[in-house]
């Protein structure tokens, strides 16, 4: 017999009493729950509205009957567009509205780039996973993986952005090093355009030509799936797109988005987006940068931000044109990195070019190190201004296939400054303002 | 970040009951954390499976009706309403059926017990399980709880609706009582 109750609880525990569950009963069960549950909530709202018509349901209709865009959340790159049907601004509005009382949200992405990548990862695939809080009063905190195929390891980025205190933190773990960054006005307000912030990317929707994908289900939530395949959505990063959005039909917040995008010849980005936890709660110090007292700041290893300004591009332009006597072929992000790679092994250098290799081939490893990452800053530069640009619809074009370093006619470079203006950089990287009239004659000029 | 992260999740979790009121999706997830809890529970019970699955089936068809009224602000308040559910339809089925000794003869069927040694100061799980039918319902809901669902004081008192302070006593009693009816029983007096 027992004496007290832990005696009792070993006798209990001796018991071996058979709880495991039968799947069927438990599916079965799931969906009969589910059924009632949804009975019931149109029972009381039947009973709420004594003219017995379910204004959720006619609030809903618009996104059923109107195939509507809903809110985009991408967890990559800067600055993608939503999009939207001309005919839905009544639908667009209610999503808005519905985002807009969200003040904190999560959500998972798995990212695989084919093709040829970076300098520093030469390699076929790589994949990235990551997860993004995003709060309307902390910030943005997210945290990406990706494997680098040439170790087998993990490398892990966690970022903050910080809007009250105007600043960005990247730390690296697995190197023990982080960078910090202070954020201007201007940059603030484009990051918290560009971050994945569905409240602000939807005042920004740029009309997508897009096409109904009707109904389905993901994980058991009904879903309207909505596809496009229009370039702006990439705002001009991307040759080809396909974007396909599922919208659960009633919450009207995204489920799934599942994005394809073919940068260049050599490059593809396939992006899910999935896992969406709205309305989550946050404080205030899960968005305070964790970093250890033994990591290293990268500012003081010479590290210096790509800057995305009209001088920081300058900078770039000159490097390139020093060490190859030409200037890229193309200034968006990838294709940059990629004939910056493919200098590496390149013969055709001018002196100073080679000059650089050859010094660069003497120093230490992490003088070399710092080097190339002062390099790939300016190069970085050049292709971040441009991107900014291309985001604030300022109308920029670039010429560099045909413009030689020295020619002082041509136009390299140039975007939209106000509503008759335009900023020309010219061959030998001088620059210019010009109306619209004279910047038509230049580029009659100008090579193609 | 690890450890924010997990916090951040708990109180997903939190938010997972608020939303159950007004999304199926949420009370889907509220669902499948709970099945196996639940199920378990009626089984220890009423030790027969099928009836703990009819049991159980009543329980969250309940939730289903009532979670768009319910005022808990947490996942533990959300488990202590269901577990009272779960514990009033157990009851309920207990005292509507006259079969005790059909309940009795399933335990002892289906259940297999095992005593170290076979010594005479371990029970026989029918005759302890007879013991237990002896109590008020409530004290064997309270049984249940604490020996075969492991859960805390804390969480029992809100459960069964007392305080924590008189749980204890109330407990301490119950196993005397549950001491004397073991006695009772196996002196043949079932």
């Amino acid at each position: 017999m027992f004496k007290d109750e832990s005696e009792f609880k070993k006798v209990i525990d001796r018991l071996n009493i058979n709880t495991e569950p039968n799947q069927k009963h438990r599916d079965d069960l799931r969906r009969q729950m589910l059924c009632v549950f949804n009975e019931a909530k149109q029972q009381s709202q039947k009973s709420a509205t004594p003219d017995g018509v379910l204004r959720r349901i006619i609030m809903k209709s618009p996104i059923t009957k109107l195939a509507a865009a809903a809110a985009i959340i991408i967890a990559i790159l800067v600055g993608l567009p939503f999009f939207s049907s001309n005919s839905s601004s009544v639908v667009l509005a209610d999503v808005l509205e519905r985002i807009e009382q969200t003040r904190a949200f999560m959500y998972k992405m798995e990212m695989t780039m084919t093709g040829d990548m970076m300098s520093h990862m030469p390699t076929r695939k790589q994949e990235i996973q990551g997860t993004t809080i995003i709060s309307t009063e902390y910030g943005v905190k997210w945290e990406m993986s990706v494997n680098d195929p040439n170790t087998d390891k993990k490398i892990t980025t966690i970022a903050y952005i910080l809007p009250e205190q105007k600043l960005m933190f990247s730390i690296m773990p697995g190197q023990k090093k982080y960078m910090r960054m202070e954020l201007n006005d201007d940059l603030l307000a484009r990051m918290k355009k560009q971050n994945n912030d569905p409240r602000e990317m939807m005042k920004q929707i740029l009309a997508c030509k897009y096409t109904e994908l009707g109904r389905s289900e993901i994980n058991g939530i009904e879903v309207e799936g909505f596809k496009t395949t229009d370039p702006m959505f990439s705002a001009g990063m991307a040759e080809d797109v396909e974007v396909k959005l599922w919208v659960d039909v009633e919450t009207w917040l995204p489920v799934l988005w599942e994005i394809d995008m073919k940068m260049n010849e050599q490059m593809d980005i396939r992006a899910v987006i999935s896992d969406f936890q709205w309305d989550i709660p946050v404080v205030a110090s899960d968005f305070e940068p964790a970093i250890p007292a033994d990591y290293k700041s990268l500012e003081e290893e010479g590290y210096k931000m790509p800057s995305m300004t009209e001088e920081g591009a300058l900078e770039g332009l000159k490097f390139f044109a020093e060490i190859t006597g030409r200037y890229p072929k193309k200034v968006d992000l990838m294709s940059l990195a990629q004939e910056l790679h493919a200098l590496k092994d390149s013969e055709d250098l001018t002196d100073a070019g080679l000059k650089s290799r050859e010094e660069m081939g003497r120093l230490t490893r992490e003088q070399r190190s710092e080097k190339m990452m002062n390099q790939r800053q300016s190069i970085q530069s050049l292709g971040m201004f441009y991107m900014m640009l291309i985001t604030d619809k300022k109308e920029p074009a670039y010429y560099g296939q045909s413009v030689a370093p020295d020619d002082t006619e041509a136009v390299l470079m140039r975007w939209k400054v106000s509503d008759d203006q335009y900023r020309v950089i010219f061959g030998n990287l001088s620059t210019l303002d010009v109306s619209a009239e004279k910047l038509a004659e230049l580029e009659k000029l100008t090579p193609k | 970040m690890v450890g924010t992260m997990a916090k951040v999740v708990e109180r997903i979790d939190d938010d997972l009951v608020f939303r159950a009121r007004t999304q199926a999706e949420a009370l889907g997830r509220l669902y499948e954390m709970h099945y196996e809890r639940i199920l378990g529970f009626c089984v220890y019970r009423l030790f027969n499976k099928e009836i703990a699955e009819d049991v159980t089936s009543g329980v969250f068809l309940e939730v289903a009706r009532s979670i768009g009224a319910f005022r808990g602000r947490t996942v533990k308040d959300f488990q202590s309403w269901l577990y009272a559910i779960a514990a009033n339809q157990a009851n309920a089925y207990i005292r509507k059926t006259t079969r005790r000794k059909k309940l009795l003869e399933e335990a002892a069927g289906s259940m297999t017990a095992f005593a170290p040694g076979g010594t005479n100061n371990s029970p026989h799980w029918p005759k302890l399980y007879t013991a237990i039918l002896k109590l008020k319902t409530q004290h064997q809901t309270i049984v249940t709880l604490r020996f075969f669902e492991n859960l805390k004081y804390e969480q029992i008192a809100q459960i069964v609706d007392v305080k924590e302070a008189t749980l204890r006593v109330r407990l301490h009693r119950i196993l005397n009582e549950l001491r004397n009816n073991l006695q009772t029983v196996n002196d043949g007096e079932a």
